[in-house]
Order: structure tokens, then C-alpha cells, then sequence
């Protein structure tokens, strides 16, 4: 970065002086850089980067000036009255402007920390954008990458996975893709290398990684054929991160051997580095083909390559005609099911980060217009201010031209500071935005200042220069000299429409400022609301804990393991109870299932409800403090039993019972469990109390609860205990308790429940507290924008208040008169600002709860705040009407 | 050329260095480094700048690698001290050095110990 930036400083030289000695020089810089990377701090070496720079700057400068010299020395025709051309940016007008800065250091600190504020900002989310946004897949031709998703259309699932059976019968019956795989979620226990460890992992199919296009960093991919029905399977993938990790990227690896679960797997190659997929599990096994596969669970990421004269509404029809064949073929388990495609494009950021992250670009960039808006007004009043001066130039032979070019190079100066400051708010800004961003951002790490983001400043920079300089180089030039060169400044047709211009630029600050500020407020309030929203459950004392189990342990000892570490908890000094839950709670998704009342069995399949399900040991209710509202809760005797046939006891949350029974008792009613699934006979045994099960927002979960005892034996076990003391302290004696009961037992994913909590809002808050420093700096620079407007029509109307005041007036009421006018342009732009936000509402909608959209608290406190703010901005340099002497006031006339 | 004005003085700290024999940029970077004991340490741009300056006054020339060195990838230019650039660091020595002897016979710095 700092190579490419020193390179186009030096390209600045001429030709010939860059080819002699560029190379020495960026050698020469970089070694500088070194030895003052021992002798500073840290921090200092933005300065020093700066005076490198600096000093490239300059000896391009010299080198070109001796050139010039030499061609006018050789060349007895050339002379500089001869030259036509006129440079854009004078020597002697940045010798102008730079004295300028130095004559006027707090205007020209206050423009260019401005400027730097607003293009930092800017620049920084830029370059999040452009990070997690615009960065291709790393995936050769993505574009031919799509993802296919099976359809409930019945029950308006627009997307869900596809059953193990129907991805092997596409594969067979497909004629659109090259290859395609499938992916699903495992969990293994990793032993033979110090204390068991539990590893994330998946099993593919072998067309899983070759329809992505992925070349393996080391060793080799699935072959064809090792997913064959009676494959051994026992090959496995690291990804790439778990290979750095916990083989410190050794080679070696490759060829050796891993115990998962207590089974030997050949470790055959590492994957590359990348998202998404590549790193969705530490560990990949091979997809193995079962001669019966399951057809009813949707669990399976399927992504296929399209055949290179397939386009996607081929594609499309074809898999319509695969999913009517297999309608017709398994009518129980395919009846109204759809298959339907995705591009892989979708894959980059989700809908609501895209979302979020537009919210933030708008909002910074509107923050960027206010600092340039209060940019403007300030040169423009510095012009207005120097009107005698330009009138005095013109007279002397400066043309239009000249000041126009003089006003531009100050404006493009400034721009260039900022951009400087900018860059440096940028770097600060993002390890800033880093430290603070919530999981929920992919490749932020990897979010950096590239070249783009340094185009991308440049590119406002000059965009800012020109807007900047247009406004005071259209409106400084004098038209009228003799009365401008005559007078002061008062009166002149100018000033009258910078005064507008001033107006407009105030009102268009208030404006934008008031609109940040509402969207904050409504951001803030959504927080509020979702964090004040009754969750149903307690979280204090709170402990979710995960361990897992040995696959390769038979399943009843797997359940009689799970039992003893339960009951061995509960003995644990400081836990009050512990419930075994068969998904965490706050997990953002859940296990579903549809569930219909047995005595309504025959209503439309789009009305069966779709519910929530977890497992629950009888203890579960109590640990989360909540309530059975009616009839019992689980004891140790219930179980699901499909052997009898006799139905599933089940617990059913408040909301669900309401809506399968309205205005009945649900304890004891029938109902049909998996209904459309194929469905089981279940039976109410209670009601509990609502809660929001899978996430913290939205509408409290509809949920089945089964009995867990019978099903205890998956590898994977998730606990709830509550505790008396700090949940964290129990941390140790748990894991003591595992180990007590097996040493084979990892425990992972330890997390207080507020934690999850937390957790689960944590992209909120990331969005809410950026908007509101943005609309804080919003706020500042327009309360700043007329505080100076105000002071700066109080100096200039001095002596015309002078006469006002010798005439009678009360110092008051010109006061009043003072701080009125001031206030015109402030109540026009909150006008605006406040139409202008309820259409904008529209576009933060998705981002709100329906509670808060159109939220008067927020209008109204924004509103009030902006008023208040610029009110004392006005007042505040008014104030010094009172100080006016009429005498002293009349005699500087 | 003897009586020319005051020489900058990273001038005549690069002329010093070159004094002791052929240089290129880095080298001179690195013996002025050590001499002043960091205090100077030239930037590439004043160090160029200036190079390319008194190789217009005749005060350097640029010359060939002594065979003895290594590069380290690249060929550096190498710089003479030409007589033209010994006289004038002498006089600028010379007048630095009237200064000094001033200095003392004035007190400001103590005399030199006579051994």
C-alpha cells in the first residue's frame, strides 16, 4: 500500500529522473521506515509517512522545475511569455493558499478535521462494503455456482433443504449440471492428540467441492466413487483454518492419520482458505450413499455447477420436471414439494447485512454531504469576505478566470488535507469497527485499506474540491467594481445571494442532520424494545453448556452416559437445576415441525401451523423459570415411545394451545404431530408459558415440547443449568463432572445465557451505535454550520444595528430580530428533514420492529433536539448585539 | 568556486561522506546516520535531490560499481567526489572550523588540550 502510494508520488517526476533513480529511492524509503519503526512509537509512524511523502513531493517538484529550466535554456524559442498553456493549479496560487492556511491555522484546522471526519467515515464503511460485499467468491466462474433448495408451496416454505434421498435421485435424473454435491452438519469427537477435542464437522458428497471449482492447497479432493453405497468413508478434509490450527500447517498431514469418534480417517488433502462452505466445518468425511436413504427430513445444502450451455431458466425447468417425477414417484413425502435455484451470488452477505450495511454507506454519506455543506459555507463566507480583495485584483488585471482558479486550487487543497486526515480516521475507524462488529459479518478480518478504498478517497477528495470551490468561485467574482472597491461589502448584489446561498446551505444541514438523528432514534427504540420484550425466560444465573458424546459408543450407553452427567450436575455444589434441551435456546433457528388438533385434521395445509420442537428433560421448565400455565409438566415416566403406538405425550407453549383450541382446554385433547409429514398421534399433557425460544425478536416461538428421556443418545448434548452463584464459576467443576463420568467427554460452547442473549442482538446494537455517532457528527457540524452563519451576519451587520440601536431600538428586541432570522433556515430544513425521513423510513423498515417504524417519540425528540441545539447556536452568538455600542458601531462606518 | 555561499548543510554532510571514497545512496544515508549518531538522517528525496544538484555543479559524478561490491539485486549509482566538490567542502570546513576557533577564543567552548 505505502509502495504504490510512494510509486505514484515518484511518477510525478520527470520520465528520466524516475528511471534513474525510483528504485534506489523507494529502497532508500523503506529503510527509513525501518529505522524509524525502531527509534518512534507506534503511532507516530502515520507522521512519519507523512514527511516521506512530503519529501517525495518535493523533490518531484524540484526534479520537474530543473526540467523545465534545461527545455527553456535549450530551446531559445520557447520563453514563458510564449507558453499558451496555462497549468490548472498555479505555483504561485498554492503559494497563495498554503500562506492563506498559515495566516488562518483554526479555520483551516476546523475545514480540514471536518473534511477528515467525513471522508474517514465514509471511506471506512466503503471499504466494509466493498470487503464483505463486493469481494468475487472464491470460487472459479461463481457465476455458473447456483444452490438448489427444496419448495413447500403448500405451506409457503420458499426454501428448505432437500431430503438425502431426493439429492441422490437428482443427481441421477438432472440433465443441467456438471457436477453437484451435498452437504450436511456433523459433530465429531477428535481423540489421540491430547484431551479429546470436539471438532465441527460435515459430511459431502465427492461432487460437493468439484461443483464448486475447489483446488485443494494440499493433497486431493473426493474422488469419484468414494461416495458409493458401501464406500468405507473413513477420508477425510481439514479446512484450512483447522489445519493452521491444530496441525500448524504442516504438509505432513496429508497421509496421515485422524481418530474421529474412536474411527481411524485417512486425512487426504486441505482445503483453501475462503467463505462460504469451505470453512462451515473443521473436518469434511465423505457423503456415503444409503441404499434407503430418508426422504422426510430436509437437512441437506445442495450447490451444483451448471453445464456450460445451461442457462438458469433451463436449469430451472429442469428441476420442475425432476420434482413432478418425484411428486408422482413418493407421493407421501414429495406431494407438493418444488425444488427451486439460488445463484451463488446470494451467498455473499446476507439479505439483512446487504441491508444494514446500505443503511450505514447512506448514513455515512449523508454525514459526508453535511461536512461538505458546512465546508462550502465557510469559504464561502471566507470569499465574501474578501470581496474588496478580489474587486481590488480585477482592477489591477486579474481576470475571472484567475480567481475562479484561485479559489479552486484553495477548495482542492483543502479537499487533499482532508483526504490525508481522512485516510488516517479510516484506519483508526476500522480497527475501531473491528473490535466492535458482531459475529455476523463475514471477512471483516480480512477488510482492509486497498487500492480501492484509496481510489475511492481520492475520488471524493476531488469531488469535494470542485463542489466546494464552485459554490465561492461562482459567487466571490465581482461584477460591479467601483462600488465594491468604493465600500464595504454590505449591499452588493453578491452578498445578497450568498446570503440565500447560506440559507439553503443550513436548511439542507439541518435537513440531513435531523434525518440521521430520527433514524437513530428509531434504531435506539428498536433495541430498546426487542431488549424490554417479555423472552418469557429467566437469564440471570444462567448457563448453556455443550458436550458431546463418542459416536462410535453404542447409542444406550450413549443415553445412560448423558443421564449420569445430568444426575452428577445436579449433585454439583452452586446448581440449583439443569435441563437438557435438545436445540440451545437463542440459536437464531430451530427443529419445525407442522402439528394439527386430531378433531381438525382436515383443514388446509397452508393453515397447519408451523411450530417449533425441542426435546426437554423434565427439569427444563424449571431452569428456565418458566411456567406451566395448565396441566402437568414432564416427569421422568414420559418418553416417546413409537413401538406401542401409543401417542406422544407433549407439552405445547401458550400461543400454540390457543391457536389449535381456542376457548378450550387443550389438556388432554389429541393431536396430529408432523402433520403432512406423514404424522404421529400426540396427546396435551400441559400448557407452558410462552417464549421466545429460537430468537430474542419477533412474535414469542410456537413450540412442541417432547419428552426427552428414551432419545438422550445423540452425540451432542446441550444443558441449561442454573446456578446460585456467578455461572462462570461452576465452569471447572463441570468439567470435572464429564470427566468423572467418562474422560471421552469434551465440553464446548460454555456461555452464560445473557451472553446468548446479547449475542442475539448484537448486529442491532453494531448498527445503532454507528448511526448514532454518525448522527452525533451529523449534529455538531450543523449546529456548528449556524453558529457561524449567525456570527458571521452579526459581525457584518455591526453597523447597521449601530443605527438601529442610536435610533431606538431595544438591544432586545434586535436581539430577537437576530436570533429569529437565524432560525428561519433552521425550522425550513426540519421541514424537510422530517418529510424527507418518513419517506426514507421506508427503506430502514426491514431493519425495524413494526412497533417502532413510524415511532413519534423518535420524530419528536430528534426534532426537539435539532431545534434546541441550533436555537443556542443562534443564541449564543447573537448575544453579542447586547454588546454593540452604537457610537463605536456608527464610527467604523 | 571557492567563495560560494554557505553550503546547505546535508550538502556537506553527503560531501563528507563521498570524502572517504565512492558511495552510493544508501551508503551515504548509513555513514551520515552513524556519524551525526542519528541525529540527520537523510530522506531519499533531499538525498537525491541534492545528488542530482551538485552532479549539475560538478561537485559529484556518478561512477561505476567498485568491483568488490555486492548488490543486493538492482545496480545502485555510485558517486565520485570530484576536485571541484573536495574544494568546496574544504571551504565550507574551513569557514566551519573559523567559526569554531572563534567560539573559543570567545569562551563559548572550551580550548582544545594541547598534548
Amino acid at each position: 500500500m505505502l509502495r504504490r502510494l510512494y510509486r505514484a508520488i515518484l511518477w510525478t517526476c520527470p520520465s528520466d529522473v524516475r528511471r534513474e533513480l525510483g528504485g534506489e529511492m523507494e529502497e532508500a524509503f523503506f529503510v527509513r521506515l525501518a529505522v524509524e519503526r525502531v527509534r518512534r512509537p507506534w503511532w507516530w509512524q502515520p507522521v512519519t509517512w507523512t514527511r516521506g511523502f512530503a519529501d517525495a513531493v518535493l523533490f518531484a517538484l524540484a526534479m520537474r522545475r530543473d526540467a523545465r529550466r534545461r527545455r527553456v535554456e535549450f530551446d531559445p524559442m520557447s520563453s514563458p511569455l510564449s507558453r499558451a498553456r496555462r497549468p490548472l493549479m498555479r505555483r504561485q496560487d498554492v503559494r497563495a493558499t498554503l500562506r492563506l492556511m498559515r495566516t488562518t491555522p483554526l479555520f483551516t484546522a476546523s475545514i480540514v478535521l471536518m473534511l477528515a471526519l467525513g471522508i474517514g467515515a465514509t471511506t471506512a464503511i466503503f471499504s466494509v462494503v466493498d470487503g464483505v460485499l463486493l469481494k468475487p467468491l472464491p470460487f472459479p466462474h461463481a457465476d455458473r455456482i447456483v444452490q438448489i433448495f427444496g419448495t413447500a408451496v403448500s405451506r409457503q416454505i420458499d426454501r428448505h433443504g432437500m431430503t438425502e434421498a431426493n439429492f441422490w435421485d437428482v443427481r441421477e435424473m438432472n440433465r443441467s449440471f456438471a457436477e453437484l454435491g451435498a452437504r450436511h452438519g456433523a459433530s465429531f469427537t477428535l481423540t489421540g492428540s491430547g484431551a479429546p477435542m470436539r471438532v465441527d464437522g460435515a459430511s459431502v458428497t465427492v461432487g460437493f467441492f468439484r461443483a464448486l471449482g475447489v483446488t485443494p492447497v494440499q493433497g486431493r479432493l473426493f474422488a469419484p466413487g468414494e461416495d458409493n453405497p458401501g464406500a468405507p468413508g473413513t477420508l477425510a478434509m481439514l479446512s484450512h483454518a483447522f489445519w493452521t490450527r491444530q496441525y500448524a500447517s504442516n504438509p505432513d498431514i496429508v497421509g496421515r492419520t485422524i481418530q474421529l469418534d474412536g474411527r481411524t480417517y485417512d486425512v487426504i488433502g486441505v482445503l483453501p482458505p475462503g467463505s462460504p462452505w469451505l470453512d462451515s466445518a473443521e473436518v469434511f468425511v465423505p457423503l456415503v450413499r444409503h441404499p434407503n436413504a430418508n426422504r422426510g427430513s430436509w437437512e441437506y445444502d445442495v450447490v451444483a455447477r451448471l453445464k456450460d450451455d445451461v442457462s438458469m431458466a433451463t436449469a430451472t425447468a429442469d428441476m420442475d420436471r425432476v420434482a413432478h417425477a418425484l411428486a408422482a414417484a413418493w407421493p407421501k413425502d414429495n406431494e407438493g414439494q418444488g425444488l427451486t435455484l439460488a445463484p451463488s451470488a446470494e451467498w455473499i452477505g446476507s439479505e439483512s447485512l446487504r441491508r444494514t450495511l446500505s443503511l450505514l454507506l447512506g448514513a455515512v454519506s449523508l454525514l459526508l454531504v453535511v461536512a461538505c455543506v458546512n465546508v462550502a459555507n465557510l469559504l464561502l463566507a471566507r470569499a465574501s469576505g474578501r470581496v474588496r480583495e478580489a474587486a481590488m485584483r480585477t482592477a489591477l488585471g486579474a481576470t475571472r478566470g484567475d480567481l475562479i482558479r484561485e479559489r479552486f486550487t484553495e477548495s482542492l487543497l483543502l479537499a487533499g488535507a482532508g483526504a490525508i486526515g481522512g485516510w488516517l480516521v479510516a484506519l483508526a475507524a476500522l480497527s475501531v469497527l473491528r473490535a466492535l462488529a458482531p459475529g455476523g459479518i463475514p471477512h471483516l478480518d480480512n477488510v482492509a485499506l486497498d487500492t480501492r478504498a484509496l481510489v475511492f478517497t481520492a475520488g471524493v477528495a476531488v469531488v469535494i474540491g470542485v463542489m466546494t470551490g464552485l459554490v465561492p468561485a461562482l459567487a466571490a467574482p465581482v461584477v460591479d467594481l467601483v462600488p465594491a472597491l468604493r465600500q464595504s461589502q454590505r449591499g452588493s448584489m453578491g452578498d445578497r445571494q450568498s446570503d440565500r446561498l447560506r440559507g439553503i446551505f443550513v436548511a439542507a444541514e439541518v435537513a440531513l442532520s435531523l434525518m440521521l438523528l430520527v433514524g437513530a432514534g428509531l434504531l435506539v427504540r428498536s433495541l430498546v424494545a426487542v431488549l424490554d420484550a417479555d423472552r418469557g425466560f429467566a437469564t440471570d444465573h444462567r448457563l448453556v453448556a455443550s458436550f458431546s458424546v463418542p459416536g462410535s459408543y453404542p447409542k444406550a450407553r450413549r443415553e445412560q452416559i448423558t443421564l449420569d452427567v445430568i444426575e452428577h450436575i445436579k449433585t454439583l455444589p452452586g446448581v440449583v437445576s439443569v435441563g437438557y434441551v435438545s436445540g440451545r435456546p437463542l440459536r437464531g433457528w430451530g427443529t419445525g415441525m407442522g402439528i394439527v388438533a386430531a378433531d381438525h385434521r382436515d383443514i388446509a395445509e397452508r393453515d397447519i401451523p408451523w411450530v417449533s420442537w425441542r426435546a426437554v428433560t423434565e427439569d427444563y421448565f424449571k431452569t428456565m423459570s418458566l411456567a406451566i400455565v395448565r396441566g402437568r409438566g414432564f416427569t421422568d415416566r414420559d418418553r416417546v415411545d413409537s413401538s406401542t403406538g401409543a401417542p406422544t405425550p407433549v407439552i405445547v407453549s401458550q400461543r400454540l394451545a390457543s391457536r389449535l383450541w381456542p376457548d378450550e382446554d387443550p389438556v388432554g385433547r389429541q393431536a396430529v404431530l408432523w402433520a403432512g409429514q406423514g404424522g404421529d398421534p400426540g396427546v396435551i399433557l400441559g400448557v407452558v408459558q410462552d417464549m421466545r425460544e429460537d430468537r430474542i425478536e419477533g412474535e414469542p416461538t410456537m413450540a412442541v415440547y417432547f419428552p426427552a428421556r428414551g432419545q438422550l443418545g445423540g452425540t451432542s448434548v446441550d444443558l441449561v443449568i442454573h446456578t446460585s452463584d456467578r455461572p462462570e464459576r461452576i465452569v471447572p467443576s463441570l468439567r470435572a463432572a464429564l470427566t468423572s463420568v467418562d474422560p471421552g467427554l469434551p465440553l464446548y460452547d460454555v456461555r452464560t445465557l445473557e451472553d446468548l442473549v446479547n449475542r442475539s442482538v448484537a448486529m442491532r446494537r453494531f448498527t445503532m451505535v454507528l448511526l448514532s455517532v454518525f448522527a452525533g457528527l451529523a449534529l455538531v457540524l450543523a449546529v456548528a454550520g449556524v453558529y457561524g452563519v449567525v456570527a458571521y451576519s452579526v459581525v457584518r451587520r455591526t453597523s447597521e444595528i449601530g443605527v438601529r440601536l442610536a435610533l431606538g431600538a431595544s438591544p432586545r428586541g434586535v436581539l430577537r430580530r437576530v436570533v429569529v432570522r437565524g432560525m428561519r433556515p433552521v425550522c425550513i430544513g426540519v421541514c424537510l428533514g422530517l418529510i424527507g425521513m418518513i419517506g426514507a423510513s421506508r427503506i430502514m423498515a426491514s431493519l425495524l420492529l413494526d412497533v417502532t417504524i413510524g415511532d413519534p417519540i423518535s420524530y419528536f425528540a430528534a426534532t426537539v433536539g435539532v431545534m434546541v441545539a441550533a436555537a443556542l447556536a443562534c443564541y449564543v452568538p447573537a448575544r453579542q448585539v447586547l454588546r454593540i455600542d452604537p457610537v463605536v458601531a456608527l464610527r467604523s462606518e | 568556486m571557492a567563495d560560494t555561499p554557505d553550503l546547505p548543510a546535508h550538502w556537506f554532510q553527503i560531501l563528507l561522506a563521498l570524502s572517504s571514497g565512492d558511495l552510493h545512496g544508501l551508503g551515504i544515508t548509513k555513514d551520515v546516520h552513524e556519524r551525526t549518531e542519528g541525529r540527520l538522517h537523510l530522506w531519499p528525496g533531499m538525498l537525491y535531490g541534492a545528488l542530482k544538484k551538485m552532479a549539475d555543479l560538478g561537485y559529484v559524478v556518478e561512477t561505476d560499481a567498485p568491483t568488490a561490491f555486492e548488490s543486493g539485486g538492482g545496480r545502485p549509482r555510485f558517486y565520485h567526489l570530484t576536485a571541484r566538490g573536495r574544494r568546496v567542502c574544504a571551504a565550507e570546513a574551513t569557514r566551519l572550523a573559523a567559526l569554531v576557533e572563534t567560539a573559543r577564543l570567545r569562551k563559548v567552548i572550551k580550548p582544545v588540550r594541547s598534548s
